[in-house]
């Protein structure tokens, strides 16, 4: 089943590359694609790594084998060796199990004849002794306690690229309605030698599932959003740091901790991280910032292009995974003084399951290891392995962009067209933050919008400096240019990325004449105006007629209503009943309550439209938080407003005159294609 | 003590999801047939004697008795082998029994003198039919002709059964027929025969007598019988609860509330915003998941003066310390005005027992949660009494469980060893670093690698991986899916400064026991690797052929750096262990056999505590040792 829907899957956006007067038949027949996939497919052609029946790759850790083979971690503890993983020939990729029986093994890696993996207590190297291709020996290189909490992961290893055979693990928080740390060194990177001797590098890690390096050597990690994490981010870690999350803190005061600080030294007080870090020593702020349902939902795997060009124009960057959003985002990064910063834009999307884990294969092309028990994701497999291969066309992007004095230097793929990139209005610039607190998430904070007051495009044509309105140090800076063009008039495949502004940088301004200060216009973002005090649709209509968002019982029901509805968003993408049945024209009260641990609000739509309010929530962008991601549409009926993990809503409406099946839809980013129910209208 | 150690497994094998029903262990005591004499059964043949212990060899084809009192020994000889009848008969019945076997023997528990739960020497029959231990035997009729006679026997689901000369536990929960004056209206029903701690058959209707019944018609009651005819068998700790009536509720009223503030107030300060009648108990009225309070009233009527014991189960108490306490949970339970169970969120169970005359009474029963995170919200109220049968008080059809079906994970051994990380638990406690091992010959067993030792020991199916690998796995447990045999899992190898220092319960000092992971063998079975104080441990645990009993071999060597003066081997720790014969011992209630090889050295059985240890000095030859035992059950 899950098979032949994948291939069907890769049959569809292979059709959109060869035969694309077919692509729209192939379409309405198959699962929705949606457009900014199949344009990537152009550039990126992802195909699906065929898994035999029986084989349950939950795949938790990747690694490729100097000899080509792909080797699989899986979160029901295998290990499984694939050769052929890319079809090459026209052969079936051969699976062999090499391991068995490890406690979620959620990381994998090779060194000199074996493989290591963390084990939700260990990490444990595997060696094939007698050479049948089959692990004999499982040794316990190092080990930690468990508290016997699910939500205790364990992520590695990573090797250090600097030579020396040191390894990076991380431990999750427990999960008890929030993180918290039961045992030592949850909450913590480690570093292990091979032969056990373990020294903590780092504290403050919430859900550190992914990490890994640049091309400089310098260790990365990508964290959730969560309490104490107001969005999804990159941070450059070092020694001592301390990442944000304080309650593996309770175990600074061992005696190998390079840290000192205590939970009591961190103020929870909502401001931006950092304000905070201005005052709390070695709190570490994120390299680039991911917004939270833009960026995707949950980071995770970071790969450095390595391939030397073999993928395509993106040498020395990072593409990073998102599990929830079933896609992969690419970061190009640069250091001010003395500090990592840069952009993050969107890379591929449409993945079968959640992405995971990213390796390189031998030829340069990348393979994506995929899962989404426990968490729901837009790609709706159980798991999958794909695989993604660069098809020799350049896609015109924002290749990277860079921090100026005054504002930005952004570099293309491809020569531009001058007249339009050069023209300021080309481009908009807004800044926000998100709030430091023990609350879960955070919603965007201190927006603002900046003119772009000049553009000089270079001689090549290959980038464009712009003069921005007054930099803000510390905030994330959305940069959208859906104005810029190519030499041959092409659009960009994806014209927007977010800088997060840690440093501005020293040196000369531009010597340009700056544009006049325009006046707000109708086409000025949508985050410089005035905010009303909740979403459009919550306004009263005329007539007395109820609002969209009717969070009190109207006075002329005179308290009683027709009938109560509870609904409850559940984990795993769910609604906690599938179908409700009201009558037309009752009077309903609906109690929402959201029992996950992700963000959700309930949106009963016309029939047949749930998609496309989804569709259009997720391109709200910046303006979808402050709208709760419910998008201005005559087809939204009603709706909840986002709500937190663990936080209720009542709401009351009066049922459709009209009978038929209304579908009630979460429309957070990411959501809406798992998370429906149906709304029975009946006389 | 065997009794006790069966009906834990019960809980532990027992479905996760919806709370279980109290097993035996929370329920009234049951009534005991007193074994000081035989007076409590008809008069029989010279075969059944009273006797103060009974055992047997695995290899002997008779039981040895000691004289005394509480155990029933048959001994059938030529002229000599009736059956045993109870005086009293019994209609709709809970029966828990032990029954030993020695090898080859037969004979059977015959409830109200007709219906036949096998018992048979079973141990080491791969596929069991309805002739086997736990079967429910076939019904015989000619008529049906040559080859056809025997119909509806009932195979066991799986071989629970233990070697020959160790006692084991049988449960029975027994249906009588039902008759309109002399026409039979319904079947009998075994509801369900556990043996040894797995529930071997559920629901089996039976039309008519067993083939060896001494009566060939039905009734409304009978006697208890024990088949005398076949083979040898001792019987001890008959116990049993006999019922005939049922409780009942009626007139219920509820009162709901729903906020985010909810707390133990509301019930009694705060207008209700929905109330009624209702039908049955649950917490339905509510209409929400997380944050309500809902109040019953309604009259309770028992159907005879007596003791009833109510059980009470909020399951969304939690075990840890946001998901229990005032602020998340209470629950009051108030009959004829007088409060029996006040539960204030501090654990999920609770239970009162109460003096009712027979007759209607008033019934009240307050709830609310106020829960930070969890889907949890089914309450259960059970009443036992006089007559009355273990039942629920609350509506089962509304549990949550009902509408969330989960497929279980069920993992087996085909070809090779399977090995599985992952939490199980053990008497009540999470053990966190565990594997567990199936062998394909269907013999398995749970290891603690933090203690470096074996906690259970199987047969039959492996495990039910489903609460580890079904969503996140929140329980993150896996658990043995055949009849378990407990092993203490204390720590395996200690040093004993003197004879009488204490064994550690477990280990967490690194330098005293540190685990190394494991090697495989060539056909894939793990020897597990540690380090005690610098000697080096290899731990081989290894079927026998027949994939009935496990044979451990400890290998340790000691560099010369290394102090081995006081290391010892546990072979294990039980309330009773004593010595049968060389090498041979017997664990426990006759719980298992200890077998050591021919001249290997002997080890001594210590008290201390209240505990028996089997403990083996190591004896260092040129710096290597090998300890070797089997355990067989």
């Amino acid at each position: 089943m899950t098979h032949s829907r994948l291939s069907s899957l890769r049959a569809a956006a292979c059709g959109a590359v060869l035969l694309p007067a077919l692509a729209s038949i192939a379409l309405a027949q198959r699962p929705p694609q949606n457009q900014t996939a199949i344009n990537e497919a152009e550039y990126y052609r992802m195909s699906t790594v065929p898994i035999p029946e029986g084989v349950v790759l939950e795949v938790g850790g990747l690694e490729t084998m100097p000899d080509g083979r792909l080797a699989v971690a899986t979160r029901r503890g295998d290990v499984w060796l694939i050769e052929n993983p890319g079809s090459i020939n026209g052969g079936q990729p051969h699976y062999t199990r090499f391991a068995q029986g490890m406690h979620e093994a959620l990381g994998l890696s090779y060194r000199d004849g074996a493989l290591y993996t963390a084990q939700r207590s260990e990490l444990t190297r595997l060696r094939d002794l007698d050479g049948d291709g089959k692990a004999d020996r499982y040794e316990t290189v190092y080990s930690w306690p468990l508290s016997g909490n699910y939500h205790e992961y364990s992520f590695g290893p990573v090797f250090s690229p600097k030579g020396g055979n040191d390894m990076i693990v991380t431990l999750n928080l427990a999960w008890v309605g929030y993180g918290d740390s039961f045992v030592k060194w949850r909450g913590w990177m480690l570093s292990i030698t091979p032969d056990g001797k373990m020294s903590p590098i780092a504290a403050g890690f919430r859900s550190p599932s992914s990490f890994g390096y640049n091309m400089e050597g310098d260790l990365f990690y990508t964290e959730n959003q969560g309490d104490w994490v107001g969005s999804g981010g990159l941070s450059h870690v070092e020694k001592g740091d301390f990442m944000g999350n304080p309650m593996g803190l309770k175990w600074s005061s061992e005696p190998e901790s390079p840290i000192k600080l205590t939970k009591n030294d961190i103020p929870d007080t909502g401001e931006p991280k950092f304000e905070v870090a201005k005052r709390v020593p070695h709190l570490k702020t994120p390299a680039v910032w991911f917004p939270h349902t833009i960026m995707g939902i949950s980071t995770s795997a970071i790969l450095v292009d390595s391939t030397r060009g073999a993928f395509g124009p993106f040498a020395g960057q990072l593409f990073v995974g998102d599990q929830g959003h079933s896609k992969i985002m690419r970061v190009s990064l640069e250091k001010v003084n003395g500090v990592y910063q840069g952009a993050v834009f969107p890379f591929r999307e449409g993945f079968a399951s959640g992405v995971f884990r990213q390796v390189w294969g031998k030829d340069g092309s990348m393979y994506v290891g995929q899962t989404s028990r426990g968490w729901g994701a837009t790609g709706r497999a159980p798991y999958a392995l794909q695989r993604l291969v660069w098809t020799g066309k350049t896609p015109f992007e924002p290749l990277k962009i860079e921090a100026r004095p005054d504002g930005f230097e952004i570099f293309f793929t491809a020569p531009v067209d001058r007249a339009a990139a050069g023209d300021p209005a080309s481009y908009k610039v807004n800044s926000f933050i998100y709030k430091y607190h023990h609350i879960y998430g955070s919603p965007p904070i201190n927006t603002s919008a900046h003119d772009v007051r000049a553009v000089v495009v270079s001689r090549d044509g290959k980038s464009a400096r712009i003069v921005v309105d007054s930099l803000r140090q510390g905030y994330i800076h959305e940069i959208r240019m859906a104005g810029v063009k190519s030499e041959g008039g092409a659009a960009l495949l994806h014209d927007f990325g977010y800088y997060t502004v840690n440093r501005i940088p020293g040196g000369a301004k531009l010597a340009v004449k700056l544009a006049v200060k325009p006046a707000p216009s109708a086409g000025a973002p949508s985050m410089s105006a005035p905010a009303p005090s909740t979403a459009p649709s919550s306004e009263a209509r005329p007539g007395g007629a109820l609002a969209k968002h009717q969070t009190t019982m109207p006075a002329a029901w005179n308290g009683t209503v027709d009938q109560t509805i509870a609904v409850q968003g559940d984990e795993g993408l769910t609604f906690s009943l599938p179908t409700v049945n009201v009558k037309a024209g009752a009077r309903v009260r609906l109690d929402f309550k959201n029992a996950s641990d992700m963000l959700h609000n309930l949106v009963v739509v016309r029939p047949g439209t749930a998609v496309k309010v989804g569709e259009a929530a997720l391109k709200l962008g910046l303006e979808g938080a402050k709208l709760q991601y419910v998008p201005r549409s005559d087809d939204v009926l009603y709706h909840t407003a986002l709500l937190e993990p663990q936080k209720s809503q009542t709401i009351y409406f009066t049922a459709p005159s009209t009978p038929g099946e209304y579908t009630y839809v979460c429309t957070f980013p990411g959501h809406y294609t798992t998370m429906q129910g149906t709304m029975r209208v009946g006389r | 003590m065997r009794r006790l150690l069966a009906l834990a497994l019960l809980t532990l094998v027992a479905p996760t999801g919806a709370a279980q029903a109290p097993t035996s262990q929370g329920a009234l005591p049951p009534q005991t047939v007193s074994l000081a004499n035989l007076s409590a059964f008809r008069a029989t043949t010279p075969n059944w004697k009273i006797a103060g212990a009974a055992s047997g060899e695995r290899t002997g084809a008779a039981l040895t008795t000691e004289t005394g009192t509480g155990v029933l020994v048959n001994t059938p000889a030529s002229g000599a082998m009736g059956h045993l009848l109870t005086t009293w008969e019994h209609g709709d019945l809970d029966l828990a029994v032990d029954v030993m076997l020695p090898k080859g023997s037969n004979s059977g528990v015959y409830l109200m003198g007709r219906y036949e739960v096998q018992l048979f020497d079973s141990w080491g029959v791969r596929a069991p039919t309805f002739a086997d231990m736990g079967a429910i035997y076939q019904r015989w009729d000619e008529k049906r002709g040559a080859g056809s006679e025997g119909y509806e026997g009932t195979a066991p689901r799986l071989n629970a059964s233990r070697a020959p000369g160790l006692w084991q536990h049988l449960e029975i929960v027994f249906l009588a027929p039902r008759f309109e004056g002399k026409r039979k209206i319904a079947n009998a029903r075994f509801v369900k025969v556990v043996l040894n701690g797995v529930v071997v058959q559920e629901n089996v209707e039976v039309t008519g007598p067993t083939r060896a019944a001494p009566f060939a018609d039905e009734r409304a009651s009978g006697p208890l019988m024990i088949q005398g005819d076949h083979g040898p068998v001792a019987v001890r700790n008959i116990h049993y609860k006999s019922y005939s009536a049922a409780a009942r509720l009626a007139d219920l009223r509820y009162r709901a509330w729903v906020d985010d503030a909810i707390d133990s107030t509301w019930m009694s300060s705060r207008q209700p915003m929905r109330e009624g009648p209702v039908a049955s108990l649950s917490t339905e009225p509510a209409g929400a998941p997380n944050k309500f309070a809902v109040a019953y009233d309604g009259s309770l009527t028992v159907p005879a003066t007596g003791r009833y014991r109510f059980t009470l189960n909020i399951d969304w108490v939690g075990t840890e310390a946001p998901m229990q306490g005032p602020a998340v949970a209470r629950a009051d339970l108030v009959i004829d005005g007088k409060p029996v169970i006040v539960n204030r969120g501090a654990r999920q169970r609770m239970q009162a027992d109460v003096d009712l005359t027979a007759g209607k009474h008033a019934f009240a029963l307050s709830f609310f949660k106020n829960r930070q995170y969890g889907p949890q919200r089914d309450l259960q109220l059970w009443i036992e009494g006089p007559g009355v049968a273990l039942q629920p008080l609350h509506d089962e059809s509304l549990l949550l469980a009902f509408g969330n079906p989960i497929n279980p994970i069920l993992v087996d051994a085909q070809s090779e060893p399977v090995l599985l990380r992952g939490f199980v638990r053990h008497r009540g406690i999470k053990r966190v670093i565990v594997m567990s091992v199936a062998d394909p010959l269907g013999v398995h067993y749970s290891y603690d690698l933090s203690q470096g030792t074996p906690f259970f020991a199987w047969r039959g199916p492996f495990l039910d991986a489903t609460q580890m690998w079904d969503g996140r796995g929140e329980d993150q447990t896996s658990r043995p899916a055949g009849s378990v045999l407990d092993l203490a899992g204390t720590p395996s190898l200690a040093f004993l400064t003197d004879a009488n220092a204490a064994w550690p319960d477990s280990i967490t000092d690194e330098r005293q026991f540190k685990r190394k992971g494991f090697a495989l063998d060539k056909a894939g079975r793990p020897t597990f690797l540690s380090e005690v104080r610098g000697i080096a441990v290899e731990d081989a645990i290894r079927p026998d052929s027949s994939g009935l009993t496990l044979r451990r071999e400890l290998h340790l060597r000691a560099p010369a750096s290394a102090t081995t003066e006081g290391l010892h081997v546990q072979l294990a720790q039980a309330e009773h262990i004593t010595r049968q014969s060389e090498g041979t011992y017997v664990v426990g209630d006759r719980s298992y056999f200890i077998t050591l090889p021919a001249g290997a050295a002997q080890p001594v059985v210590r008290q201390r505590n209240g505990r028996d240890e089997l403990l083996l000095p190591v004896r260092f030859d040129r710096g290597e040792s090998r300890v070797v035992y089997t355990i067989v059950w």
